[in-house]
Order: structure tokens, then C-alpha cells, then sequence
């Protein structure tokens, strides 16, 4: 298996200080690209920090239209804004919400601060922000994201590494809304 | 595992191009009143409505830039060229024949588009069944009021109690308009002219049973807290 860029994100060094997420919206204009997501755990609660998983598999780019999703050598799923039309189809695809419409009516997503990785400027801002190293990222051979609080893997194959609380004990959101 | 219940914005132009596509092949196929009119008509009308979908429709030309993977590109591909043709057989009638095969390719190629796994609601046996079934829902009762000598009534029947039984009968007036709607066709047998009760009520039926599918969206999605 190609190894290719993708998240790591660890349950047990999160703290839920959420540096992740403004991090990012900080950077890209408040999209929301990454959530924070807290979740009862025993008497205590954990949380998950998610954005595009850059899927071995992106439905997003499948469905495109436009041909305005590309996925490059690194394994970056990046929105090319100048050939999107705004149809959404790439929402209904992608089962991680990945995908945010900005004002001007365009689809965007995490590209993994490409920008920053291939100019040699720094690591993705949220990475950049994680004050524990819960949220990491690396060349990694193939997603482990088999959870039971997420989208079945082999939908679009995500390329993230989640590594589970280390007292098994079952996750449980505490709301969901079906 | 989470599901999220959702519902669809701006969908009335794909609910007007999917009902419009599936009348128009239909109507077509049976060769009704000027098929060749009304076609062009249902599919350019339809087609104007679902460009709206799209926030930037200064660059829609760009939907069929991803025939190779895209089935919504193929769709749009497929639609157009059988409007093209659709005109030409008002002038030559033999175009009728490439004007029926890319609109059913067109057609088909709206049931895949939303067969997506990652939309439970919409991965299952009764998206193609009420795409297909309405094709014929909504142009039986005009072939029969056109030659009620037919044998379509046992047809329309047919179609509409496949459709309720791939609903699951989880809407109660997508199965109650459909019951009715096989009982009249029945009685029609004897009084041919109520058939256009049926016409009325599978259209009603179509579209209401449209407005649910894009309005009550099951989605994988993230836990929400």
C-alpha cells in the first residue's frame, strides 16, 4: 500500500481545548473546514477532531460535475475554486460533511494547508495548534477509522488514523438527531 | 453508527427535471399528442429550473466536464442531446429513435446519481423503482384515454402497487393516493373517461412522494452533541 499524507488523531491526548479548529477557521475564514467533536466517554467525555479525511476513495471527486476536485500525488483532495459551479453534489457524497460552501457560492474543504507543506512554510495550522500532539499528521499506509461513531469506512475509504481511547469502553454521543 | 435527518435546499428545479424527464419519456414512448412538443417542452423547461440548483450558473457549461466519472455530467449530457433530437423529429420522425435512447439514458443515469451510499435514504430499491414506476404512472392513463380499448389498465394497477409495496408504505399519502388510484383505474374499465382521475392522482402522487425523498434525506453523518 502507497503511503500517502493523513490525519492521526488521538482520543487519549485530547484535552478539548478546540486550538484545532479556530486555528484553522482562523486561517481560512471561518469555513469550519474541522469540528470538534465531544462525546460522553464513561463518567467523562472525550472528543474527535475531524475534517475532509483526503479518502482513498473520494466520492467527492467521483461525483464532481466540474471536474473541480483533484486528488494530487500526496494524497491531498483539493478544490480547484476558479471550475467549481456550486452544484453541492460533492455534499451529498461525502458522509463526513467535509464539504462548506463560502459566500460566494463556491465548495471548500481542508486541503491540508497545502500551500504551506509544498512551499516548505510549515504544518497544516491545526496540527500547528494541537497543544498535546493528539491531532498529528504523517505518511500513513491506510486509514484506521473503524468506530462505530463514524460513516462505515468503506464508503469512501478515509485516510485517517483515530486511535480509540485506551480503556475500551464504548463511545456514545449523546444526541443525534434521527 | 449516526444518522442525520436532513432536508435538501433548493431542490424544486431536480424534483421539476426528474418528474419532467421521467413524463416526457412516458409520454414519448406511448407516442401520445404531439410527443415530440410536449417533449421538448417538459425537458427544456424542467432543464431551465435545475440549473438554478447551481450557485455559479455563470459557469454551468462546465457540468459536462466530468463525463468520465460523473453521472450527473452524463445526465445533463444525455438530456440534452435528446432535446436536440426531440426537435429534429418534429422535421424528420426518425430521430424519434435517438431522441427515446439518450433520454432513457438520461433517465437512468438520474437514478444513479442518487443511489449514494453515504444517503441511506436514497440507497435502496425504491429509488429506481418510483423513478421507473413514474415514467409509466404518468403516461398510462393518457394512453388510455386516448384508446381506451387497451390493455394498459391492468398495467397502471401493476406500477402502482409495485410502488407501494417498494415504499414500505412509509408514506401514508404516497399508499392511500396510490390505492385509490389502482381502484379508480379499475373502475375506469367500465367508465373510461374517470381515467384521468388516475392522470391527476399519479402526478399528485409522483410529486408529493418527489418533495419527500429531497425533503427527508437520511445521511451518514458526524455524531452531533
Amino acid at each position: 500500500m502507497e503511503r500517502k499524507l493523513g490525519f492521526i488523531f488521538d482520543h487519549n491526548k485530547c484535552i478539548i481545548c478546540n486550538a484545532c479548529v479556530d486555528a484553522c477557521n482562523k486561517a481560512y475564514g471561518n469555513l469550519n473546514w474541522r469540528s470538534l467533536i465531544v462525546m460522553p466517554y464513561g463518567e467523562s467525555k472525550t472528543a474527535l477532531s475531524i475534517a475532509c479525511n483526503h479518502c482513498d476513495n473520494p466520492t467527492c471527486m467521483q461525483v464532481c460535475p466540474a471536474n473541480a476536485i483533484e486528488k494530487n500525488e500526496m494524497g491531498i483532495v483539493r478544490i480547484r475554486d476558479d471550475k467549481c459551479i456550486g452544484c453541492g453534489f460533492c455534499t451529498w457524497a461525502c458522509p463526513y460533511e467535509a464539504l462548506k460552501f463560502n459566500n460566494e457560492g463556491i465548495m471548500t474543504k481542508c486541503n491540508f494547508c497545502y500551500a504551506r507543506l509544498a512551499e516548505g512554510k510549515g504544518i497544516p495550522y491545526c496540527v500547528e495548534a494541537c497543544p498535546t500532539g493528539a491531532l498529528a499528521f504523517g505518511w500513513i499506509e491506510k486509514g484506521e477509522a473503524e468506530v462505530d461513531y463514524l460513516p462505515p469506512s468503506e464508503i469512501t475509504k478515509p485516510r485517517i488514523v483515530i486511535k480509540q481511547p485506551e480503556i475500551k469502553e464504548s463511545l456514545k454521543s449523546k444526541c443525534f438527531t434521527y | 453508527m449516526f444518522y442525520i435527518l436532513k432536508k435538501e435546499e433548493n431542490y424544486l428545479g431536480l424534483l421539476a427535471f426528474t418528474i419532467g424527464s421521467e413524463f416526457a419519456l412516458g409520454y414519448s414512448l406511448f407516442k401520445l399528442p404531439f410527443w415530440s412538443i410536449v417533449s421538448v417542452i417538459l425537458l427544456v423547461a424542467s432543464l431551465l429550473l435545475s440549473v438554478n440548483h447551481a450557485r455559479r450558473t455563470d459557469r454551468f457549461y462546465r457540468v459536462i466536464y466530468n463525463l468520465k466519472t460523473s453521472w450527473l455530467s452524463r445526465e445533463v449530457l444525455f438530456s440534452s442531446l435528446s432535446i436536440l433530437f426531440y426537435i429534429l423529429s418534429i422535421v424528420k420522425p426518425v430521430f424519434y429513435y435517438p431522441a427515446l435512447v439518450f433520454l432513457t439514458a438520461g433517465v437512468i443515469s438520474s437514478i444513479i446519481i442518487y443511489m449514494l451510499k453515504s444517503r441511506p435514504s436514497w440507497y435502496k430499491a425504491d429509488t429506481p423503482v418510483s423513478f421507473v414506476g413514474s415514467i409509466f404512472t404518468m403516461s398510462l392513463p393518457i394512453c388510455i384515454l386516448f384508446n381506451p380499448r387497451s390493455n394498459n389498465y391492468y398495467s397502471i394497477s401493476d406500477n402502482i402497487a409495485i410502488e407501494i409495496i417498494s415504499n414500505h408504505m412509509r408514506s401514508k399519502v404516497r399508499t392511500s393516493l396510490n390505492i385509490v388510484s389502482i381502484l379508480i383505474s379499475l373502475i375506469s374499465i367500465i367508465i373510461p373517461e374517470i381515467i384521468i382521475i388516475v392522470e391527476i392522482m399519479n402526478i399528485v402522487s409522483e410529486t408529493e412522494h418527489r418533495k419527500e425523498f429531497y425533503e427527508k434525506v437520511i445521511y451518514y453523518g458526524l455524531p452531533k452533541v
